[in-house]
C-alpha cells in the first residue's frame, strides 16, 4: 500500500498486490507496528499514541475482519462501525445471523465477486437516468448509485455527500439519498465524489468514530492536542506527557475529566452536580470571606501558597481556613489541622430540620472551600509554569550553572501542580467518605494533612526570589513529596485498609 | 443540479398540477420564502379548513429540509397551538433530498388525518386528545370553523350560529366562544352570567 493510500485509508484494488504493507509485511515493519500498537495493553498501563498510529490500528482491525468474514474491507469497516468496533461482538452476531446484521448495517444490497478484498461492486446503469434529486435526465455515465441502484446525477450525489460531511461526525453513517433507503454509501463513492479537503474530513470522522467507540481509546482533552491514549482495563488517571510529544494534560480515561484521584468517577460526577446546585451559596461565602480575618482588608491572593500575610496589618494566616498561620507551622509544635472538618463546633443536640440543614451545608462548605482553594492554587501554579522558564534563565545566570542544573525548578513547579490537583480531589474523596468509618477517615486525613504540608512547603520554596533559593533543598522536597503523593493515591485506592507507609521524616521548613 | 433550478422545476410542476389539494406561491423573487396551502382532509375535524403554511428554503436545499410552520391556527397534538411549529420526522432527521415541497405538504395533510400524540408538539392539545376525544373534536372543529376559513367565506361557524339562535348578539357569541376555546356550554354560561 502506498503512502497516500495509507493516509487516506482507501481500499483500492491494487492494494492486494505485493506493495501492500499489511499483506506482505517485512519482519522489521511488523516489529515497528507491534511497538506502536501492541495487541494488548497491560491492565493498569497505558500508551500515548499519535493519530496516525491509531489509524493504522483501525485499518489493521478492518483487514482482520475482512479476512475472517470473507468480505471486502469497505464492508468490514461498516460492519465494525455497526458493532461499536468490537470484533468479538461482530463475529458472534455475524455467524449467528449474518443476514440480519447486514440488513441493520445497510449492507443488504451490497455484492462483490468471490474473494474480492478491497471494495463492493457499484451498479452501472445504461442509456439515460432521471436524477431523483434535480429531476434532470442525464446520460448513465454521469450518474451514480449505491448498490441499492438508486441513481442520482454526479452533481446531486456530490452535493448530498458534501452536505453530510459539513453536518459533522454523523456523516459516516449517511445512507443513500433516496427516501427511506438505508443502504450504506460505499467508501468508493465518497472517494469519487468528494474533493480532497472534504474527503480528508471524512477520513478524520472515520477515525473519530473508531476512537470514540473503542473502550480502550480516548482522545486527550487538552486544547488542540491530537494524542490518543490507549489504556488497560484497570487504568484510570493518565498523563499526556510532554516528553512523549503530548500537551501535559492529566486526565481520567474513564470519564474524560481532569485526573481526579483519589476520588472515583461517580463521586466526581456527584460532586460536580452538588457544586452546581450549591454554587450560589458557595460563591456568596467565598466572595465574603476573602478579607483579612484581623483587619478586614480585602485580600487578593497573588501567590499559589496558602500562607498569607496581610499587607495592612501584617497578620499571617491560612487562606484555606482563615486561621492563624502560627498554629499551622511545624516549628510552633502545632499541627496542620485545617483539612479536618470538626462537627463539634456545631451544636449537635439541635435536631431541628433547620439545624440539620445548616450542619449539612457547613459540612459541604468546609470541603468546598478547600477544594476551591486548591483549585485556584493549581491554576496559579499552572500559570506560574510559564514564568518558570524565565526564572530558570535568571537562576542560570546568577549561579553560572548549566540549563540542566536549573531543571529542578521546573520539576518542582510541576510537582506542585500535581499535588494541588490531587489535593483538590482529596476533598471530594473526603466528602463522600463514610463518617462512621472513623479509623479510615483518621488515616486519610492524616495523609491529606501531610501532603498539604509538603505542598505548601514546596510551593513557598519555588516562589522565593532566585537569590534565596536552595537547590538541594528543593530537589529533596520534590522527591519526598512525589513519593508521598504516590503513596497517598495507592493507599486510598486500595481502600485504606492496608497500612500506608508512614510519612517520611519532616524536612526542614522553608525560610 | 442542486441549486434553485430544482426548486423552480418543483414550482412549475405544482403550477400544472391542480388536483393535488396543495398550492405553493413564492413570496418575492429570491425563492427563499414561500407560502403553501393545504385543505383539511375529509372525515376529520379539519374538513373544510384551509391552511396557510410558511415555507423557508435553506441554502442547503434540497439536502437540508425546508422549514415549515402553520400560519393558520390549528388544534392538533403535533402542531403548536401558539406558534404553528410542526413536529414531523421528515421535516427533521428523516428528510431525504428525494422528497419535495409537494410531498412534504402532502405529509402535513396526512398528519392532520393521523395525529401522533406520543410525540407531541403541544402537550396541552395532546393531553386533551388522549383524555377527552369528544372535547378534542369539538375544539378542533371550532378552530377549523373560526380560524381556517377558505378565502372569501364569510359565513359564521356552526357554533356561532347556534348561540345566535338563542338570542345573543353575533359579536358577543364570537367572543364568548373564543374565550371558551370552542366549548359551547362554557360559552353559554358566560353569556348568561355576563
Ligand atoms: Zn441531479
Ligand atoms: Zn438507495
Ligand atoms: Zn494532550
Ligand atoms: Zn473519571
Ligand atoms: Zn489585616
Ligand atoms: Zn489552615
Amino acid at each position: 500500500m502506498s503512502d497516500s493510500e495509507d493516509e487516506q485509508y482507501i481500499y483500492s484494488d491494487e492494494e492486494d498486490g505485493d506493495g501492500d504493507a499489511f499483506m506482505a509485511e517485512s519482519p522489521s515493519a511488523k516489529k515497528a507496528r507491534d511497538e506502536t500498537h501492541p495487541a494488548r495493553v497491560e491492565d493498569g498501563a497505558y500508551v500515548l499514541m499519535g493519530a496516525d498510529d491509531v489509524a493504522k490500528m483501525m485499518l489493521a482491525k478492518v483487514k482482520q475482519i475482512s479476512e475472517l468474514l470473507d468480505v471486502p474491507r469497505d464492508c468490514a469497516e461498516v460492519l465494525l462501525r455497526e458493532k461499536g468496533w468490537s470484533p468479538e461482538r461482530l463475529t458472534e452476531q455475524y455467524w449467528a445471523d449474518g443476514e440480519k446484521l447486514r440488513k441493520a448495517a445497510g449492507l443488504e444490497t451490497w455484492t462483490w465477486p468471490d474473494g474480492e478484498r478491497s471494495s463492493v461492486t457499484l451498479p452501472q446503469a445504461s442509456g439515460t437516468v432521471t436524477c431523483r434529486i434535480c429531476f434532470d435526465e442525464v446520460p448513465a455515465d454521469k450518474a451514480r448509485a449505491a448498490p441499492c441502484g438508486h441513481s442520482f446525477c454526479d452533481e446531486c450525489y456530490a452535493g448530498y455527500l458534501d452536505n453530510a460531511v459539513q453536518e459533522g461526525a454523523g456523516c459516516v453513517l449517511a445512507p443513500c439519498p433516496e427516501q427511506e433507503c438505508a443502504t450504506s454509501v460505499p467508501l468508493k463513492l465518497w472517494e469519487q465524489l468528494l474533493d480532497q479537503e472534504r474527503f480528508e474530513r471524512l477520513r478524520r470522522f472515520r477515525l473519530e468514530n473508531f476512537v470514540t467507540s473503542s473502550k480502550d481509546l480516548r482522545w486527550c482533552p487538552g486544547a488542540g492536542c491530537d494524542k490518543i491514549v490507549r489504556s488497560g482495563a484497570a487504568c484510570t488517571s493518565v498523563k499526556c506527557t510532554v516528553a512523549n510529544g503530548g500537551c501535559g494534560a492529566a486526565f481520567c480515561v474513564r470519564c474524560g475529566e481532569e485526573a481526579h484521584q483519589p476520588a472515583g468517577c461517580p463521586a466526581l460526577a456527584e460532586w460536580a452536580e452538588k457544586c452546581q446546585n450549591e454554587s450560589e451559596t458557595a460563591n456568596w461565602i467565598l466572595a465574603n470571606t476573602k478579607r483579612c480575618p484581623k483587619c478586614q482588608t480585602r485580600i487578593e491572593k497573588n501567590q499559589g501558597c496558602n500562607h498569607m500575610s496581610c499587607s495592612q496589618c501584617k497578620y499571617e494566616f491560612c487562606w484555606m481556613c482563615m486561621g492563624d498561620w502560627a498554629e499551622h507551622g511545624a516549628t510552633t509544635g502545632g499541627f496542620y489541622k485545617c483539612n479536618r472538618f470538626d462537627p463539634s463546633k456545631d451544636n449537635e443536640d439541635d435536631q431541628s430540620d433547620t439545624a440539620k440543614a445548616k450542619r449539612e451545608l457547613d459540612r459541604y462548605l468546609h470541603y468546598y472551600k478547600r477544594y476551591h482553594g486548591h483549585d485556584q492554587a493549581q491554576k496559579f501554579a499552572t500559570k506560574q509554569l510559564e514564568a518558570t522558564e524565565k526564572r530558570m534563565m535568571e537562576l542560570q545566570e546568577t549561579t553560572s550553572g548549566s540549563w540542566i542544573d536549573v531543571q529542578f525548578l521546573k520539576a518542582a513547579n510541576e510537582m506542585v501542580i500535581d499535588c494541588r490537583r490531587v489535593l483538590k480531589y482529596t476533598y471530594v474523596f473526603g466528602y463522600y467518605l463514610d463518617p462512621k468509618k472513623n479509623k479510615m477517615k483518621e488515616l486519610f486525613e492524616n495523609l491529606q494533612e501531610h501532603l498539604e504540608k509538603f505542598t505548601e512547603q514546596l510551593s513557598e520554596m519555588t516562589e522565593l526570589p532566585v537569590d534565596q533559593m536552595d537547590r538541594t533543598e528543593i530537589v529533596n522536597v520534590t522527591r519526598v513529596t512525589e513519593s508521598f503523593l504516590v503513596n497517598l493515591i495507592k493507599g486510598t485506592e486500595s481502600g485504606l485498609d492496608v497500612p500506608v507507609e508512614p510519612p517520611p521524616a519532616p524536612v526542614a521548613a522553608a525560610k | 443540479m442542486a441549486d434553485r433550478g430544482r426548486l423552480k422545476k418543483e414550482l412549475s410542476e405544482l403550477q400544472k398540477d391542480t388536483n393535488a389539494g396543495v398550492t405553493v406561491t413564492p413570496k418575492g423573487d429570491q425563492l427563499t420564502e414561500l407560502e403553501g396551502t393545504i385543505t383539511g382532509p375529509d372525515d376529520t375535524p379539519y374538513a373544510g379548513g384551509f391552511y396557510r403554511i410558511s415555507i423557508s428554503i435553506p441554502s442547503g436545499y434540497p439536502f437540508e429540509p425546508p422549514k415549515m410552520k402553520f400560519l393558520t391556527k390549528v388544534w392538533h397534538p403535533n402542531i403548536s397551538s401558539q406558534t404553528g411549529a410542526i413536529c414531523l420526522d421528515i421535516l427533521k432527521d428523516q428528510w431525504s433530498p428525494a422528497l419535495t415541497i409537494k410531498t412534504a405538504l402532502l405529509s402535513l395533510q396526512a398528519l392532520l388525518c393521523a395525529p401522533e400524540p406520543d410525540d407531541p408538539q403541544d402537550a396541552q392539545v395532546a393531553q386533551m386528545y388522549q383524555r377527552d376525544p369528544e372535547q378534542f373534536k369539538q375544539t378542533a372543529t371550532f378552530w377549523t370553523e373560526t380560524y381556517a376559513r377558505p378565502p372569501g367565506d364569510e359565513s359564521d361557524s356552526q357554533a356561532v350560529t347556534k348561540l345566535m339562535e338563542m338570542g345573543f348578539g353575533r359579536d358577543a357569541c364570537v367572543k364568548a366562544l373564543q374565550d371558551a376555546n370552542g366549548d359551547e356550554t362554557e360559552a353559554i354560561n358566560a353569556l348568561l352570567s355576563g
